[in-house]
């Protein structure tokens, strides 16, 4: 009896002892916060209502830094959540230079998704604990949208897809132009929660099997003997029309919808009916047109490991040397903190787009865009080399699952009667599986696309008023001169919007005072100006360029007094007084 | 000789519309304004309940409706269909007008002419007679002029303020016209031929601007420009997906507004629209577009001229319009994001079309007699001597102004007042030529042979197209948006299919397609054949296997 009673004590004293260590002595590692408001793994994909619980816990967590909104509802009704992160106790968040962030435009490419939800946590728990971060939340605002596709996003997740279906939304078309919509999707047939591919055994077929990993379907050589037929994914003639998965959800490609440089269906196929027909296209559109602050903008895609910029097609003539420059000097380095990725211009180095987003945001709002494609080949064995298509080379994708996903990635093939193609086998690669990262490497790809996004935003316009000089001119009159600085890379207004006038140029007034005249002043030591006949007060400027600084000047009457404001939609509100 | 067949059938019908007959007076009198526009359609609406539906495609801006008339016998939207647009360019309202009156007299037709009876119950018309009514209303404003956009408030110079630069009626006539500034550095001269026209000067042939040329206002928010930000908007007319330039006037992007979406949605989401019809400057029926060359069209490449097979179409149906109006304008200028274009290039459908009105050809005995080659003030040179001779009072001779902004210069105002193109029209001429492109439509029938050995048939269908026009055009053909005509044989469990598609998607079918299944299956039993396309019509045949 007492023996037992002892025992009690010492594991209970034991157990205490243990709860002590287990919760706060770890040591943190670099990066993520150890004790954060907000716990997240983030080593799996979330649905729409994942997302949506991880955007209420940190909104509710980081009520000063993190507000969730919406942009509006998808086809069939969910948010399209917005989470607007910024220090919302120093200034409007609206009128701070801002950087837009989405993902999962394509609806298959989910992890844009926790790359986005893990910026928004990460800056949000590292606010006042990381100096870089807490200057950034001081000066920008975030506008992120998770998905932007969320509909799909549910589709793929919660049905059998492939890696690559649906890519599209869910607005139902007809894709094989019978007459009816969505009639004809691939079908899970075997009932594993997998759409894989389908094969024939055929004496006289094309294919055979790997030697090195027989689960793998390779081409026989030209000379050799092959053993199997390789059909469609996996699925059957739905519709009898004698054609296998013709026409399944969707199909559009929303990342061709946008309107700048768009083109109808028969020349970019997937443009749908007209720019913006996609509901939730156009409640990025009109979130965008509706905040001129934004500045910088990011959509993450994946695969293939490239940070891409536009233009999408070879005719689109608007962007600038100067502005081609600024996309350089980040790309460049984002080269640099994604091992496996490279700096792209799209028609160029990959294909053309007509009516892709990032076109959009640059060409219709001057916004400086890119769009990574998220994972690379470069994470199977890290070994550097020529690129081996997006998704690296089959070889490669079935050792890796081998060794290191342990199999999980691949259903074997097994038998399975076709109604259609008789007795078949199916079996290959899981959707989750060569496009999406596996779980240990998640973090990582979110915290390195992080990094680019946030060096990025960090190189949005940063202005302020560097000096404010007074003379007495004499005859009753003053003059004023203040030197305008942007510390950053990314100029108050692009080039484009410069050159092609589509939005209005910056201010700096003069408040409270007198003003006589206004100059831009364009060498103080030549003393070359130009003068502003009409409102002086409210001096005209291009922009303040990237890393370099405007000087202006007014004439007042009697002494030199009052108020600077510089006022730009994208460069932000600086204030100072004179002198 | 296609049309004067028309003409006589209907000339009976058209008594009516004498009672429209041209009073020399402001367009106010002539045309309706909104309000009494939906209460006329309305009312007509109410009077053939089995003809004529009446909808809103939704509310604009300044809350008028966007009105929808769909025309022919039930059910209208599974009938091939004729899509006819007014007010395309918004002070266009003669079209309005003319949408009404073709509407009024097909109505009073049908059961009494049996080319109209057999028209509109083989097809449908969905008449838009304004698609932007908000501009379109300037016409009946206290101050009018040719205002061609919707109410969106635009900030138009980018200077940060909206609508602040508006016209201003200086000489209270009520019309916002044009004014000429004394300006020895202006790019502007009085034309030597006619002092009431302005033109550029050609600095090349010697000679020299004299004048600045402005709209009628002052410079509102003193930024050095006149007029430079009015109220409003967006030009229906501009904010089309095809040739679209981001531009003034042509909105944010391709169809953002709610006019534009509405008649695109409206357009997408009928499949029957086999053609489509409009009013306007931007016109194809006296000037056809310029027709693709083979090497023009290549894959993934922007189409921007007419596909090289429906080069002669366009050009035989505009050759017929030409004739029977009479009408001969000079060219128009490039449209961009245009409607009419965006209804061929980016809708995939057949599309036409016209002014309202054009003045007619210069006469000797007009005011100002001349011909002058490359005349660049043909079009208003027209204008003025028609409108001399029947309205004067729709041109504002030049008057001196005191302008508070050319304090030392000589300022003056005159020009033609608003709604100076929109004339009576020639409505039998136009109701004529929308039976003429109903006639013009592809026709579908189907011939079906069957050859039988013991129990084994072979079945093959003729289709033939026995209209003017393709099933689609080679454009057509093209579009995710035009369903092709589907021949598909339909067979009982009785039947087993041994070769052939269980249906097939035609292209462009021009007078005759052949499609050939074979099957096993019982003597005496039947198998149908249908031919159909939402925009091309529907037959079936049933066949019984001997």
């Amino acid at each position: 009896m007492l023996k037992n009673w002892m025992i009690f004590f010492v594991m209970a004293f034991l157990s205490a002892d243990l709860a002590q260590d287990m919760t706060p002595s770890a040591l943190k590692a670099m990066g993520a916060p150890n004790d954060p408001l907000v716990e997240v793994a983030w080593n799996r994909y979330y649905d729409h209502a994942g997302i949506g619980d991880i955007c209420r816990r940190l909104a509710k967590a980081h009520p000063d830094l993190v507000k969730l909104g919406s942009i509006g509802t998808s086809v069939q009704g969910r948010d399209l959540y917005l989470l607007t992160v910024t220090n919302f106790k120093n200034s409007a968040a609206d009128r701070k230079p801002a950087m837009y962030i989405d993902g999962n435009i394509h609806s298959n490419e989910i992890q844009g998704s926790e790359v986005a939800l893990y910026t928004a946590w990460y800056v949000a728990e590292s606010y006042g604990h990381v100096k870089w971060i807490t200057e950034l939340l001081d000066a920008k605002t975030f506008y992120i949208v998770p998905t932007i596709n969320p509909d799909a996003r549910d589709h793929y997740m919660h049905s059998g897809n492939t890696p690559h279906s649906p890519r599209s939304g869910m607005l139902p078309r007809d894709d094989d132009g019978d007459g009816r919509v969505d009639e004809d999707p691939p079908d899970d047939l075997d009932g594993d929660g997998h759409i894989v591919r389908m094969r024939r055994a055929n004496a006289h077929g094309r294919w055979k099997a790997d030697p090195h990993d027989p689960r793998l379907l390779i081409e026989a050589d030209a000379d050799e003997k092959g053993a199997y037929d390789f059909l469609d994914w996996e699925g059957l003639d739905n519709d009898g029309d004698g054609l296998v998965n013709e026409d399944g959800p969707g199909y559009y490609d929303p990342n061709r919808n946008w309107g700048w440089m768009w083109q109808p269906d028969h020349v970019q196929h997937g443009s749908d009916q007209y720019p913006f027909s996609i509901p939730e296209n156009r409640a990025v559109a009109d979130f965008v047109m509706a905040h001129p602050n934004i500045c910088g903008a990011q959509s993450y895609h994946n695969a293939g490991g490239m940070i891409l910029r536009g233009p999408g097609v070879e005719e689109d003539q608007s962007c600038s040397a100067a502005d081609q420059l600024v996309y350089e000097n980040i790309g460049t380095v984002g080269e640099q903190m994604l091992p496996g990725y490279k700096y792209m211009v799209l028609w160029k180095d990959l294909y053309s787009v007509y009516g892709g987003e990032l076109d959009w945001f640059y060409g219709a709002r001057g916004i400086y865009t890119f769009s990574n494609e998220l994972w690379t080949s470069f994470d199977y064995f890290r070994a550097q080399g020529e690129a081996k298509g997006w998704f690296g080379r089959q070889q490669d994708v079935y050792r890796f699952d081998e060794l290191l996903l342990f199999g999980e990635g691949i259903v074997p093939w097994h038998r399975f009667d076709h109604p259609q193609f008789g007795a078949i086998e199916i079996g290959g690669i899981k959707k989750s599986w060569t496009r999406t990262a596996p779980s240990f490497l998640l973090e990582d790809m979110c915290h390195r696309n992080m990094a680019f996004t946030l060096f990025h935003a960090h190189h949005l316009p940063q202005v302020s008023i560097d000096s404010v000089t007074t003379t007495a001119l004499g005859e009753g009159l003053s003059q004023i001169d203040a030197i305008i600085v942007n510390s950053r890379m990314i100029p108050t207004r692009s080039d484009h919007e410069i050159t092609d006038k589509f939005t209005r140029p910056d201010w700096v007034l003069l408040r409270d005072a007198e003003v006589i005249a206004g100059f831009i002043v364009q060498d103080p030591l030549m003393n070359h100006t130009i003068e502003q006949k009409r409102r002086p007060e409210r001096i005209n400027l291009d922009a303040i360029p990237a890393m370099m600084t405007v000087q202006v000047r007014w004439i007042v009457a009697g002494k030199a007094r009052g108020t600077i404001v510089f006022d730009s939609r994208k460069g932000g509100v600086v204030t100072r007084t004179v002198p | 000789m296609f049309l004067a067949k028309y003409l006589h059938s209907f000339a009976s019908i058209f008594i009516v519309s004498a009672i429209y007959s041209f009073v020399n007076g402001d367009v106010a009198a002539e045309y309706q304004n909104y309000h009494d526009l939906t209460v006329s359609l309305q009312a007509a609406a109410r009077q053939h309940p089995s003809l004529l539906k009446i909808e809103s495609l939704g509310k604009t801006a300044e809350n008028r409706d966007l009105w929808l008339l769909t025309m022919g016998k039930a059910p209208a939207d599974e009938k091939p269909a004729i899509a006819i647009l007014g007010g395309v360019d918004a002070y266009d309202v003669a079209a309005s007008e003319l949408c009404r009156r073709f509407i009024d007299s097909a109505l009073r037709a049908y059961g009494v002419v049996d080319s109209v009876t057999s028209i509109l119950d083989r097809l449908t018309f969905y008449i838009l007679p304004r698609v932007n009514p908000d501009a379109s209303e300037q016409q009946f404003a206290a101050i009018k002029y040719d205002r061609v956009r919707n109410s969106r408030p635009v900030d138009s110079d980018f200077d940060g303020a909206i609508d602040e630069d508006d016209h201003d009626d200086l000489n209270g006539d009520g019309y916002i016209t044009l004014m000429r500034i004394a300006d020895p550095a202006g790019e502007w001269m009085v034309d030597p031929l006619d002092p009431r026209l302005m033109r550029r000067a050609a600095p090349h042939l010697d000679e020299r601007g004299a004048y600045q040329l402005l709209t009628e206002g002052i410079d509102n928010d003193k930024d050095g420009a006149w007029d430079e930000d009015p109220a409003g908007g967006v030009n229906f007319n501009r904010n089309f997906s095809f040739n679209y330039r981001p531009t003034e006037g042509a909105g944010p992007h391709p169809v953002s507004e709610m006019e534009s979406r509405a008649v695109a949605d409206f357009l997408f989401s009928h499949p029957n629209v086999a053609l489509v019809f409009c009013f306007s400057q931007q016109e194809n029926l006296l000037h056809p577009w310029d027709v693709a060359g083979d090497a023009d069209v290549q894959p993934g490449k922007p189409i921007t001229r007419v596909l090289p097979k429906d080069g002669k179409f366009y050009k035989f149906i505009a050759d017929q319009f030409k004739r029977s109006t009479g009408f001969d304008p000079p060219p128009p200028e490039r449209g961009y994001g245009a409607f009419p274009e965006w209804a061929y290039y980016h809708y995939g459908r057949w599309s036409f079309a016209a002014p309202s009105w054009c003045p007619p050809a210069m006469t000797a005995g007009d005011t100002t007699d001349v011909k002058v080659k490359d005349d660049p003030l043909a079009r208003e040179r027209q204008l003025l001597a028609w409108t001399m001779k029947n309205a004067p009072n729709r041109f504002v001779e030049w008057s001196a102004f005191d302008h508070p902004d050319f304090p030392t210069q000589k300022v003056e105002i005159g020009g033609f007042v608003a709604g100076s193109l929109n004339p009576p029209s020639l409505t039998k001429e136009f109701t004529a030529f929308f039976y003429q492109l109903a006639a013009y439509l592809p026709k579908l029938d189907v011939q079906v042979k069957v050859e039988a050995t013991d129990q084994f048939y072979r079945i093959t269908a003729t289709i033939i197209n026995s209209g003017y026009l393709p099933t689609c055009s080679e454009l057509g053909a093209k579009s995710k948006w035009l369903r092709k005509v589907k021949a598909e044989l339909i067979l009982s469990d009785a039947h087993k299919l041994i070769s052939g598609n269980r249906f097939y998607l035609i292209d462009a079918i021009a007078t005759v397609a052949e499609k050939q299944w074979s099957i096993i299956g019982k003597s005496g039993s039947t198998v149908k054949v249908i031919v159909a396309s939402p925009s091309v019509g529907y037959v079936e045949k049933e066949i019984r296997l001997d």
